[in-house]
C-alpha cells in the first residue's frame, strides 16, 4: 500500500521561486565568470584557437556567450528579489515569467557558446539557432514581469 | 581657528562653480594645443578611389574574412602602391641633395608631410626651385625591394596654349629608395639600361594602373592626355585574384545563401577560389600580371583598363604575350620610335620583347614568370600552377613559397620517384646544394630589381644550349671555377647528354668568367650576382673571386657594378669599412677605387703565393692584369635592356 505523503506538493510560491532563481543566478555566475576567466586566459597564453584573424567569430561569439551568461545570472537575482516584493503577482503570469527566465538564461549564452565552438568563416556555427528562441523568451518574462511590477505599484 | 559656516560654503558655491567650468574649459583648451590633425592628401592628386562598381575592396572581404584579409594585409602585394604616410614610407626624407640628369632632387620631411624639391641652376648660375616645387609627396610603388615616389603633376599647357591643371595623374620622382640598402638611386641606375639612358618618368594613369592597382579603369584620353583614373584599391588585393565582388557580397547578404554554402561545400559560383580553377585558369590569373605582355588593344586598355577578370579563361583575348618564336608576328607597342604616353619607350632597338629572353627564348625578366612557366614540361604536361609551390595566405612573405616549398618537397610533390634515391639522380650529396631539384632545374637566370632571380622555365641544363644561346648554365653557375668542357663532360657521363661541340675558350676556361668578363650585360649582371651565392662559393672555393670582381666596378652599366660591389664586399678585405666604394661615382672615381682594390688584392697574394697560383690556373697560365686586359677588350657591349 502506497503511504501518503504527509506534505503533499505544492505550487511554489514567491519563496520557493525567489529562492530558485536566487540559487540559479549565483551558479549562472560561477558557471560564465569562469568562461570569462577561461577566455582571459586563452589571451594570457595568446592562444591561437582563440585570437588568431581567423578565429574572429569565434572570439566574439564565446565573448556573448560570457557576457549573457553573466549578465542573465545577475537578471536572475534581480528577479528573485523582485518576486519577494511583488505579492500580488498572479502565478501563472509569475510562473511562465519564471519559467521564460530561465529557458532563456540557458538557451541564449548556449546559442553563443555553441555557434563559436567552431564557426563558419564569417559565421557561427548552427548552434546559434538557440538564440533566438532565448531572447523572445527573455523578452516574455521581462514584459511579464515589466507588467506586474507596474500593477504592485 | 573656527571653520567656514554652512552659510561661507554657500556663498562660496555660487564662485567655485564657474571657476570649475573655466577650468575644464580650460584644460580642453589645452588638449586642443597637442592635437595634430591628419592633413589627407589632396583628392585631386591622385586617382580617386571608386567602389560603386563590380569591384567592393578589401575593407569590404575583410568582415567576413578576416583572417584571409590578415594574411594579405602582410603582403607585399598589398603594399605595391599606397597613399603616402609616416607609416608607408620607407625612404630617408633626411634633406640631403641628390642631383640626377642636371636636376638636384632634395627630400625632407615638413611634419609629417614628406615634401621633395627638385632645383636647378638658372642663367645666372644660381640654384631655383623647379615650377611648383617643392612637392608634397602623395604616392608610393613598391615597399620591398624599392621605394618609388609620386608627387602631384599640376599644370601642362593646353591644345590651346592655355595652362590646364592635371589632376589625378601623378608625376615619378627619377630617384628610387634602395630599401636593403638604406639609399637613394637614380631610376635609370636602378636597372639594367644603356649607360646615358635619358630619363623617363613612368605615367602611373595609363600603365601601372593596369598591375599595381585593383579595379582601375584608366580613364586616359588620347586627345587631351589627361585621366580622370579611378581604383577600387591601391595595391594589389583580394579581388584581383578572387575577381571582382559584388555579386558575391550582395549574394551572401542572405543569411540563408550563407548557411546554404556552408552546409553544401563545394564551389561558390558567385566567387573565384584560384585554388579550383583549372590548372590554366589558376595560371592566367597571376600571369595577368606576372608576365611580358602588352594589350591587344592598347588604345581601349588606356581608355577602360584590362578586361580579363580572374578566373576567365579568356586571357590571350586581351593581352599579347611576349613570345620569342612569334615575335615578327606581334605589334610592338612600346617600341623606340612610338609615341608612347605610357613612360616605358625603350632606349634600345629591336622589338620590346626581344629584350625579354635569352635566345634560347626563356625568359630573363624577374617578375615575367608566366611566360616562363607555360613553357614549362611540368605545366605543359603536368598540372603545375602557381599554387603548387606558392600561398597567397599562409607563406612568408618574401617570396610567398607555402610551407616546405623552399626544398625539395615542392617537386617531390609530382616527382616522388626521387625521394628515396636522390643522390642517384643527382650525383652529389643527398644534403649538399647540388641535390636540391631547383637549383638545377630552375637556375638563377632571370633579373629583376637589382638581384638574378630563379627561372621558371622548369628545364636541365644543357651545356650546348648554353654554349650556343649564351643563357648561363645551372651547373656552372654554382662550379665557377669550371669550364663548359667540364660540365659537358659529367653531363654526358651521367645523364647520356651528346658531348657539345664548343669553342677552344669554352672548353678551357671556366665559363662564369667569360660570362663575367666577356658577356653582354645581363651576363655580366648574373655572373656577379652568384659570384656572392652561399652555393657556389661552398663548390668553388670563397677565396679568389674578388680578383675578377674588382674588374667589374668600373663596368659601363651602374647595375652590374652595383650586384659585382655588392657580391664583392662580402669577402674578407673588402667589406665596407675596409673598401669604401660607391658604384653611383664619376668615371674616375670609379678607376681610383678599382686600382686601390687591385694594389690591395696584390699586397695580399703577390706572385707565388697561394692564391695567385690559383688564380694563374684559373685564366689558363696567364697573369691576372694580362687575362682581365684581354677578357674586357672583347667583352659584348650590345646594347642591352631589361624592361622589369
Amino acid at each position: 500500500m502506497q503511504q501518503q505523503s504527509p506534505n503533499p506538493p505544492v505550487s511554489p510560491g514567491p519563496p520557493c521561486r525567489a529562492h530558485l532563481h536566487l540559487c540559479f543566478g549565483w551558479w549562472q555566475l560561477l558557471v560564465f565568470l569562469t568562461l570569462g576567466i577561461t577566455l582571459e586566459a586563452m589571451h594570457g597564453f595568446k592562444v591561437g584557437w582563440y585570437l588568431d584573424a581567423d578565429h574572429e567569430t569565434r572570439r566574439l561569439m564565446l565573448t556573448l556567450a560570457h557576457t549573457h551568461g553573466t549578465l542573465l545570472g545577475l537578471i536572475n537575482l534581480a528577479f528573485s528579489w523582485t518576486v519577494t516584493r511583488l505579492v500580488a503577482w498572479p502565478a501563472p503570469q509569475q510562473k511562465l515569467a519564471s519559467w521564460s527566465l530561465l529557458a532563456a538564461s540557458v538557451l541564449m549564452p548556449l546559442g553563443f557558446f555553441f555557434g563559436g565552438l567552431f564557426p563558419y568563416p564569417g559565421d557561427p556555427d548552427l548552434g546559434i539557432l538557440l538564440l533566438p528562441a532565448g531572447a523572445f523568451l527573455l523578452l516574455v518574462s521581462v514584459l511579464l514581469t515589466a507588467i506586474a511590477s507596474t500593477k504592485n505599484g | 581657528m573656527n571653520a567656514p559656516s554652512t552659510e561661507t560654503i554657500q556663498r562660496r558655491i555660487p564662485v567655485a562653480g564657474p571657476v570649475v567650468i573655466i577650468l575644464a574649459v580650460l584644460c580642453s583648451a589645452a588638449a586642443l594645443a597637442f592635437y595634430k590633425r591628419e592633413q589627407p592628401i589632396p583628392v585631386d592628386a591622385i586617382p580617386h578611389i571608386d567602389r560603386t562598381g563590380d569591384y567592393v575592396s578589401a575593407d569590404t572581404c575583410k568582415k567576413c574574412h578576416p583572417g584571409a584579409h590578415a594574411s594579405w594585409h602582410n603582403t607585399y602585394h598589398r603594399t605595391m602602391t599606397q597613399i603616402v604616410s609616416p607609416e608607408t614610407v620607407a625612404g630617408d626624407f633626411d634633406g640631403r641633395d641628390y642631383t640626377v640628369d642636371g636636376i638636384t632632387y632634395n627630400f625632407y620631411r615638413d611634419g609629417d608631410l614628406f615634401m621633395v624639391d627638385a632645383k636647378k641652376k638658372n642663367s645666372v648660375g644660381k640654384m631655383r626651385s623647379l615650377p611648383r616645387f617643392p612637392r608634397r609627396v602623395v604616392m608610393s610603388t613598391g615597399s620591398h625591394h624599392y621605394q618609388a615616389y609620386w608627387v602631384p603633376n599640376e599644370w601642362a599647357a593646353g591644345a590651346n596654349g592655355q595652362a590646364i591643371q592635371i589632376n589625378r595623374q601623378p608625376i615619378e620622382i627619377p630617384l628610387y629608395y634602395n630599401i636593403t640598402e638604406k639609399r637613394w638611386i637614380p631610376k635609370q641606375k636602378s636597372v639594367i639600361e644603356p649607360p646615358g639612358t635619358p630619363g623617363n618618368s613612368a605615367h602611373w594613369n595609363s600603365h601601372c594602373i593596369n598591375c599595381h592597382s585593383t579595379g582601375g579603369v584608366p580613364r586616359f584620353d588620347e586627345a587631351t592626355m589627361l585621366a580622370e583614373s579611378s581604383v577600387a584599391d591601391f595595391g594589389i588585393s583580394c579581388e584581383a585574384c578572387h575577381g571582382p565582388g559584388r555579386e558575391h557580397v550582395e549574394y551572401h547578404q542572405n543569411a540563408l545563401h550563407r548557411y546554404g554554402q556552408h552546409l553544401t561545400g563545394g564551389p561558390d559560383p558567385t566567387i573565384v577560389n584560384p585554388e579550383r580553377c583549372s590548372t590554366e585558369v589558376s595560371v592566367m590569373i597571376c600571369g595577368r600580371c606576372h608576365s611580358s605582355s602588352q594589350p591587344i588593344d592598347l588604345e581601349e586598355a588606356r581608355k577602360h583598363g584590362i578586361q580579363y577578370r580572374a578566373g576567365d579563361d579568356d586571357l590571350a583575348e586581351h593581352l599579347t604575350f611576349a613570345d620569342f618564336a612569334a615575335l615578327p608576328e606581334i605589334d610592338d607597342y612600346y617600341g623606340k620610335d612610338k609615341i608612347n604616353p605610357d613612360g616605358v619607350q625603350t632606349p634600345t632597338s629591336g622589338h620590346t620583347f626581344t629584350k625579354v629572353f635569352w635566345k634560347d627564348g626563356t625568359c630573363r625578366v624577374g617578375g615575367d614568370e608566366y611566360n616562363a612557366h607555360i613553357k614549362s614540361p611540368c605545366y605543359l604536361n603536368g598540372d603545375l600552377t602557381c599554387l603548387s609551390c606558392h600561398s597567397m595566405h599562409a607563406s612568408d612573405p618574401n617570396d610567398q613559397l607555402a610551407a616546405g616549398m623552399n626544398t625539395n618537397e615542392a617537386c617531390l610533390q609530382c616527382h616522388e620517384s626521387f625521394r628515396e634515391n636522390l643522390e642517384a639522380h643527382t650525383h652529389h650529396a643527398a644534403d649538399s646544394s647540388g641535390s636540391q631539384c631547383y637549383n638545377c632545374h630552375m637556375p638563377h637566370t632571370t633579373y629583376a630589381l637589382s638581384t638574378a632571380m630563379r627561372s621558371h622555365r622548369i628545364d636541365s641544363p644543357d651545356v650546348q644550349r648554353s654554349a650556343d644561346t649564351g643563357r648561363p648554365d645551372a651547373c656552372n653557375l654554382c662550379h665557377l671555377d669550371q669550364s663548359l668542357a667540364w660540365t659537358s663532360e659529367y653531363l654526358h657521363q651521367w645523364y647520356d647528354q651528346p658531348v657539345a661541340t664548343l669553342t677552344a675558350e669554352q672548353a678551357t676556361l671556366p665559363a662564369s668568367l667569360l660570362w663575367l668578363l666577356k658577356g653582354n650585360a645581363i651576363q655580366r649582371a648574373i655572373a656577379a650576382w652568384h659570384f656572392g651565392w652561399e652555393p657556389a662559393l661552398s663548390a668553388s672555393g670563397s677565396d679568389w673571386e674578388p680578383a675578377f670582381l674588382l674588374e667589374m666596378l668600373t663596368d659601363p652599366y651602374a647595375q652590374v657594378r652595383f650586384i659585382a660591389h655588392r657580391a664583392l664586399r662580402g669577402f674578407e678585405g673588402y667589406r665596407p669599412e675596409q673598401f669604401p666604394y660607391d658604384f653611383w661615382s664619376s668615371e674616375e672615381d670609379l678607376r681610383n677605387y678599382q686600382r686601390t682594390g687591385f694594389t690591395n688584392w696584390n699586397t695580399d697574394h703577390p706572385p707565388g703565393s697561394e692564391l695567385s697560383d690559383r688564380i694563374i690556373e684559373l685564366t689558363g697560365e696567364e697573369s691576372l692584369t694580362a687575362f682581365l686586359k684581354a677578357m674586357s677588350g672583347e667583352r659584348d657591349n650590345t646594347p642591352i635592356e631589361i624592361p622589369e
